[in-house]
């Protein structure tokens, strides 16, 4: 009987948090709507379409009869098959280079300019480049029959070929302006490497003899990254400053002075707070996972060892909460206390970017970190589907000690 | 007795915040602890509730002592404390309902009834006036049924509208030990069977109203003659034997010594 007169206690004050939490607007925004802005905003910010933007000025014109320059069949061509490529994303601009460039500096421009004579040089060169591998063949054919060919054919290859050692080849020229530290920039010119070539195999009417097989399978996107982080660093907010505003405003204001003379023990209190904090990290969970999959295809779910961290997530930082909220009995220095261990506790742990980003110093104070083990370890278990089992008894062993402090600190009565 | 309370003393650093407090209260009475801010009333009470630990001296509620077994004190007793506050963002009805399972204890519509809080029972706590949070604190006090309840201060800050509704529920309580501090004289004058009087941490009278304006205060006998003339007196008697002597009528009229006057004596 007084086992279930307790477990009744703490599920009416927990139903009581759970209540006032909702009918809270900025309650509900902070631990719900925010995150899943978040999420949203820069999913939708980073996730990208793998293309590149690449300008291209086309100077190779022609004049039509109608006294209009118009471009060259040719360079047309050209820029249709790049743009038929996944790979970069053509822009066609008018004007000189130096002009486009100066004014677009404050971007990053990277620009492709096909100079006159493009079409021309091409054709030129193509011609040649075939006759060569055309007198190739007929050398070959003289090396081994010209006993059976006759002397007068043999004179007319001869000076054929002697025509061609002195004919110069044009050469096709294309000009690539990109910053000196732009780091995308090589990447493009090796696409534009690649597809020289390819453009030039066809114009010899050669075909490209390898076979690349296509193999399709969903790679991780930032929002594969951003949900666990998401997750885990809103479960801390709501405990660490959450908690810190309630336990300090509820002590201020006498509320726990008045709950002390009641049946409830400030234990009863304290799993209430815990069902409470573990309810809305389950909601957010919920939330994030249904956003994340509707909005960037993100199929993963929550197996046991991710809901065994979610879990030690909530009671840690729920720990950490109380103990700041009775530190300080004005709630507004409490929130600004736990403001200032939250955030830079979000911003360090890896939450929002990876943590090989991070100089090595940080790196090493985010190994400090309670939330760098719950992101991570999250992230593992939900995403990568690793084994997140050495996160997990960092943050049991955290969540153990912090709760017994936090029960500790929490100032019932004297 | 319900309350028994021998040389309680309580020391906060350099302060000594109750010196040497006896005092009794008996069951079903209600008592009003009265004196200035600060003269020690809230420490008492809260020893009383089981909150505060004595420094020394011996204190028994409803037979257990205030060091050793407050724990069942703190659960078995009705506390409305100073500034009482509950969840802001529930209802009347959900708060006082909260409080009511806290104990298992009385029926939710009973208790708003009691207090008078039909009409407001859909309205959250932080919308509610001072008098109204007040009432909600005195069913929040009343949910586990208890004989002994302690109104720390129940009016303070009230307008006199709002006071004297309050004072309506503090009365529908009879029947039940009610010990509440105030410094209202009045509130004492209308609602307490006995007054204690607490003057820096130190009981100077306690008894009924009506004994303590006989032991501390003077009859005063208002003779207007040609002039006005006031004579403090001792007994009706003098009275007679004054008017007696007048040597034509007066007109004349008998004060009797109100609460506030022994209290700001006392206090003085």
């Amino acid at each position: 009987m007084k086992a279930v007169m307790k477990a009744v206690r703490i599920i009416n004050i927990s139903l009581a948090l759970f209540k006032g939490w909702m009918r809270s607007r900025s309650g509900v925004f902070f631990s719900f709507m925010f995150p899943v802005m978040l999420l949203l905003i820069f999913g939708v910010i980073f996730q990208g379409g793998g293309e590149y933007d690449l300008y291209i000025i086309n100077m190779d014109k022609k004049n039509e009869k109608n006294g209009i320059n118009e471009p060259t069949n040719l360079s047309k061509a050209f820029i249709d098959a790049l743009n038929s490529t996944s790979a970069i994303n053509v822009i066609v601009v008018n004007g000189t280079p130096q002009d486009f460039i100066q004014e677009n500096s404050f971007g990053r421009i990277r620009l492709l300019v096909i100079p006159p004579g493009f079409e021309e040089n091409f054709t030129k060169a193509i011609a040649i480049e075939r006759m060569k591998s055309m007198f190739s063949t007929v050398e070959y054919i003289i090396g081994n029959y010209s006993a059976r060919i006759p002397e007068d054919a043999l004179k007319e290859m001869e000076k054929g070929r002697v025509w061609l050692e002195r004919t110069e080849r044009p050469e096709v020229r294309l000009v690539y302006y990109a910053e000196k530290d732009d780091a995308v920039a090589p990447i493009i010119a090796g696409v534009l490497h690649a597809f020289t070539a390819s453009f030039t195999l066809k114009g010899v009417g050669a075909e490209n003899i390898f076979q690349m097989e296509m193999v399709n399978y969903r790679g991780l996107k930032p929002a594969d990254y951003y949900m666990p982080g998401y997750i885990s660093a809103f479960i801390m907010t709501n405990g660490v400053i959450g908690l810190t505003s309630t336990v300090s405003d509820m002590r201020r204001r006498g509320i726990f002075k008045r709950l002390a003379t009641t049946p409830l023990e400030k234990s009863e209190w304290v799993a209430a707070n815990v069902i409470h904090q573990s309810l809305l990290a389950i909601m957010l969970t919920f939330v994030m996972l249904i956003v994340a999959r509707l909005a960037f295809s993100v199929e993963a779910f929550p197996n046991p060892f991710s809901w065994l961290l979610i879990f030690e997530g909530a009671v840690l930082f729920s720990g950490i909460g109380m103990i700041l909220g009775s530190l300080f009995r004005d709630v507004e220095a409490a929130t600004a206390i736990a403001n200032a261990i939250a955030f830079p506790m979000m911003f360090l742990s890896g939450t929002f970017w990876s943590l090989e980003m991070m100089p090595e110093y940080l790196q090493t104070i985010a190994k400090l970190i309670p939330l760098t083990y719950f992101s991570e370890g999250l992230r593992t278990a939900m995403i990568t589907g690793g084994d997140a089992s050495f996160n997990a008894i960092i943050l049991g062993v955290l969540a153990v000690v912090f709760l017994a402090l936090g029960s500790y600190a929490v100032k019932w009565y004297e | 007795m319900i309350i028994e309370v021998k040389n309680l003393v309580k020391v906060y650093g350099n302060t000594k915040a109750l010196d040497r407090v006896t005092l009794e209260v008996k069951t079903d009475e209600i008592f009003a602890i009265l004196g200035p801010n600060g003269a020690g009333k809230t420490t008492l009470i809260e020893i009383l509730e089981g909150l505060r630990i004595p420094t020394s001296g011996e204190a028994k509620v409803l037979g257990f002592d205030v060091i050793k077994d407050r724990d069942k004190i703190r659960r078995k007793v009705g506390v409305l404390p100073q500034d009482f506050a509950a969840f802001d963002r529930l209802t009347v009805e959900e708060n006082i309902s909260l409080f009511s399972s806290l104990y298992n204890g009385l029926d939710v519509s009973e208790l708003i009834t009691l207090v008078g809080l039909e009409q407001w029972k859909k309205v959250r706590f932080q919308e509610l006036s001072g008098g109204l949070k007040q009432r909600v604190g005195i069913a929040c006090a009343l949910a586990g049924n208890p004989d002994l309840v302690f109104l720390d201060e129940p009016t303070t800050g009230l307008d006199p509208i709002a006071r004297r509704e309050t004072w309506e529920v503090i009365e529908n309580l009879r029947g039940k030990t009610v010990v509440l501090t105030t410094h209202y004289m009045e509130e004492a004058e209308k609602l307490a069977d006995r007054v204690a009087i607490i003057v820096s941490g130190r009981i100077v009278a306690c008894d009924s109203v009506e004994e303590l304006k006989r032991k501390f205060g003077k009859l005063r006998l208002v003779v207007h003659g040609e002039t006005r003339r006031e004579l403090e007196v001792e007994s009706f008697e003098e009275i007679y034997r004054i008017l007696q002597s007048l040597d034509k009528p007066y007109s004349f009229e008998i004060v009797t010594p109100t609460l506030e006057e022994i209290y700001v004596k006392l206090v003085s």
